[in-house]
């Protein structure tokens, strides 16, 4: 039988749907903002400033963004990290997280110990660099932009945690009937997972495509610089122009430039695909959330 | 197949995750911190200046670390030009590769490249930024010994004067690239706007006062437009009458030598009579309505007001370095934004109307070189300057790129641009990041003769005045403290002068109590023990 609601009630409920609906407003109005940035002349931006909308449009600052192969590289080498990064990310992980799960292997606890020792001290700059750069060789080459961030160690916990919350009887009985670790982890533990798997997942991806940290750091001259690095250049460029122009003795052009609609630009063209792909995993998303919240 | 034992599984998922671990973590131990990396080539290069006949061999790899000071930050602009200027030396008898690193982040990496070793051979730097440090660490060549054997060109280039000007106690850091000895300082304002209410236009003679008529008629006539746009930290007070003082003490503590030919005793920045008569100034317009009430806002990182203000049509007039050249460019711009706008620029510290400045022989920026990159390196690096400097085809080749394709050539050491070229992707190397003097860049042939006098007049010596003890370098580290202490305190202290947003008095009476509670004098005790040390050791 389905309550009727009093009128006070009703009342209430519309109230707290206002007050939702006027918070999730305040939440979309940067985004929102943004994007109409992104379109306004740049004359216009700077003499009315950011508004919801625009009295006049252009798209000049997405012509300047896409000017040149930068962005198109850019995009190639963004979606190829991600992509790879994230799974050859969760397979480490996943193997690792399992591995310090497992209860009848000794040692498990040195090497969560291992782990959690790298969480909590992290290498300083230099050295970091040294070992990455000189002694493991990775510079100038994609798996430079790959391999220094494909084991984060929280996100190990977070899956070891989880594998262990996975019913200890249905891992033993598959263990009884011949399966090893190998199947068990791939055809039991990981079907089982998904919502962890997405969570992390989707994490290490957003990782993965916001980074310029290894790209700035670990690629000098080889033309595989992600895209948040392009971006970080063009604006930088930018500013760089500008700084140059007040020197003495030096003659540069750039009438007509759109800085401020550029950075809109850039900012639009770099979270598309990465708010485009949460879709997809919001299913898992909200559940992998809430796991290890309650324990039996 | 065989089926993998649990144990056999176990083993090789926790070596894996062993290694992975091992390899993400892995201590720097085996690194070598301070060696020198290893050299690109094995041909070491010739010990003479480059020959006429072709070079042969495997050419020796040089690499410039630099960041997007002047040039624009793109491979595509940059390489091609990088692949001539090899070609072009190799072909000449200089066997090198030359090869532009370009770092999209300087501050953090610049430092690490250093500290890692890494394999570059010479950098752009400034002593403003990261010389200082980097000298002390020993990662910085001393040149002299390169400059004597195989820089010869460079030097004579460089000038006696400055290149003696540029030691650093017994050593030469970098390659001076110099230009100009001293800048004007002044106002950018709409000549249109002038025009159009019948105001007299200012006079290098009047300074900032001669001003004031363009202010108050925009002020009466022009109700969204503020007629001066003060920017805080590029405030009318630092471009006040004063033009003698000494321009490279500590920036950020509030101390000051107010004129060089009259003494060196320094005094608290307040007790300076010209930083005071120009804030006074700026009061006074403030009160009149005639400067932003408020601070103004910027979109990015470089406080550029006429990006943001002056082009959109939403101030009238700010200042500038050197306005009486730079309102050639900027007036571009502004048609660019409102096509009936006119800019002008005027020296307002009346330089130029006579009142001599002191001019600079130590420069700012300069090419430096690895201490850490290999000898045969760190001589080629000074040799392809060496080569560079030869000749203007080098330096055309260096500072503007391929002829045709990046601009025009023009008589006169002058350039046209071509058209379809897009200007913010076009290669230009400025002269300040190139090692090349400024006085070998070419100028666009549209330059106004005015604008050219006034480069002409920045880089005649007999313009200004030098300080003969130019060459004092502060040891910053004995007032690191002091100094920071005053540099967290300065922006606050100097704010209510700087706006005009305070009675003058009171914000004087504010800063000094502020920057003396900060330990000001002990710091001032300390600065003018060093300097006087450093008079007394000069003085014969």
């Amino acid at each position: 039988m389905i309550e009727k609601k009093s009128v006070l009630d009703r009342f209430a409920d519309a109230g707290i749907y206002i007050a939702l609906g006027v918070f999730a407003l305040f939440c979309l109005m940067p985004f929102w903002i943004m994007i109409v940035a992104s379109f306004t002349d740049d004359l216009v931006l700077r003499e009315d400033g950011y508004l919801p909308w625009a009295r006049a449009w252009s798209l000049e600052g997405y012509r300047w963004v896409i000017k040149g192969g930068d962005i198109r590289t850019g995009y190639m080498v963004s979606v190829f990290v991600t992509v790879v990064g994230t799974l050859c990310s969760l397979f480490v992980m996943s193997g690792l997280g399992y591995v310090m799960a497992l209860k009848r292997l000794k040692g498990r606890n040195k090497i969560a110990f291992y782990v959690f020792f790298t969480m909590i001290f992290t290498p300083s700059l230099i050295p970091w660099f040294i070992t990455v750069r000189n002694l493991l060789g990775l510079h100038d080459n994609i798996w430079a932009l790959i391999l220094p961030m494909m084991l984060q160690p929280f996100w190990v916990f977070v899956l070891r945690n989880f594998f262990a919350t996975l019913p200890s009887e249905l891992l033993e009985s598959a263990y009884i009937d011949g399966a090893n670790d190998a199947t068990i982890l791939l055809k039991i533990v990981l079907p089982l997972s998904t919502p962890a798997l997405a969570t992390v997942g989707l994490f290490m991806a957003v990782a993965y495509w916001n980074d310029w940290f290894l790209g700035v750091m670990l690629i000098d001259f080889a033309n595989i610089k992600p895209l948040s690095l392009i971006i970080l250049k063009m604006v930088s460029n930018i500013q760089a122009i500008q700084a140059a122009m007040k020197q003495p003795g030096v003659s540069i052009n750039l009438a007509g430039m759109p800085s401020l609609t550029i950075r809109m630009a850039t900012a639009c063209i770099t979270i598309g695909p990465i708010i485009l792909a949460y879709p997809f995993v919001q299913r898992y998303f909200v559940r992998g959330l809430t796991m290890g919240a309650v324990k039996g | 197949m065989k089926k993998l034992s649990r144990r056999d599984v176990l083993r090789v998922m926790g070596i894996g995750s062993a290694g992975a671990l091992l390899a993400a973590c892995a201590p720097p131990a085996a690194a070598p911190a301070a060696a020198p990396a290893a050299p690109a080539a094995k041909e070491p290069a010739k010990e003479a200046a480059p020959a006429a006949a072709p070079a042969s061999g495997a050419p020796l790899k040089i690499t410039l670390v630099e960041s997007w000071f002047g040039v624009p930050q793109f491979k595509e602009s940059i390489d091609p030009i990088t692949t001539a200027l090899s070609k072009k030396a190799q072909a000449e008898g200089l066997n090198v590769e030359f090869q532009s690193m370009i770092l999209d982040d300087h501050d953090t990496k610049y430092p690490v490249l250093y500290a890692s070793g890494a394999d570059f051979t010479m950098a752009f730097d400034a002593p403003w930024n990261k010389m200082t440090t980097l000298r002390a660490q020993n990662a910085l060549l001393p040149l002299e010994g390169l400059f004597d054997t195989v820089g010869k060109k460079v030097k004579e280039e460089v000038t006696e004067s400055i290149y003696k000007a540029n030691f650093v106690g017994e050593h030469i850091y970098g390659i001076p690239t110099a230009y100009y000895y001293g800048g004007t300082g002044g106002v950018i304002y709409r000549e249109d706007v002038r025009v159009k209410y019948n105001a007299p236009a200012p006079t290098l003679e009047g300074g900032w006062p001669s001003l004031e008529p363009l202010l108050e008629a925009v002020a009466k006539n022009e109700k969204t437009l503020i007629p001066f746009g003060n920017v805080t930290t590029q405030s009318l007070t630092g471009y006040n009458r004063g033009t003698k003082g000494w321009g490279s003490l500590p920036t950020k503590t509030g101390v000051s030598i107010p004129d060089v030919t009259k003494g060196f005793k320094i005094i608290g920045q307040e007790d300076d009579e010209a930083f005071i008569e120009s804030a006074k100034l700026l009061r006074g317009w403030w009160e009149k309505g005639y400067v932003n009430k408020t601070d103004l806002t910027f979109s990015g990182s470089s406080q550029n007001a006429q990006v943001d203000y002056v082009y959109p049509g939403k101030i009238a007039a700010c200042v500038e370095n050197e306005p009486d050249y730079k309102w050639v460019d900027q007036n571009k711009q502004m048609k660019s934004s409102i096509k009936e706008a006119e800019l002008r620029g005027l020296d307002m510290r009346g330089m130029r109307a006579g009142n001599k400045g002191i001019g600079s022989l130590k420069q700012w920026n300069f090419i430096v070189f690895n201490a850490g990159a290999p000898k045969e390196a760190q001589e080629a690096g000074m040799k392809w300057y060496d080569w560079l400097v030869s000749s203007q085809d080098n330096i055309d080749l260096w500072m503007m790129g391929v002829e045709g394709t990046n601009y025009k050539k023009e008589d006169n050491l002058r350039f046209s641009e071509i058209e379809g070229v897009d200007a913010a992707r076009n290669y230009r190397r400025q002269w300040y990041v190139s090692g090349v003097s400024g006085r070998f860049q070419r100028q666009p042939k549209d330059l106004p003769k005015e604008a050219e006098e006034a480069l002409k007049f920045f880089s005649t010596a007999d313009n200004w005045v030098f300080n003969p003890y130019e060459q004092f370098e502060p040891d910053v580290k004995a007032l690191e403290v002091d100094a920071a202490k005053l540099n967290a305190i300065y922006d606050e202290a100097v704010h209510g002068l700087n706006t005009g947003q305070e009675a003058t008095e009171d914000a004087a009476k504010k800063m000094k109590k502020l920057l003396d509670d900060a330990g000001r004098q002990t710091y001032i005790e300390k600065l003018q023990k060093q300097l006087d040390d450093f008079i007394a050791a000069h003085k014969a």
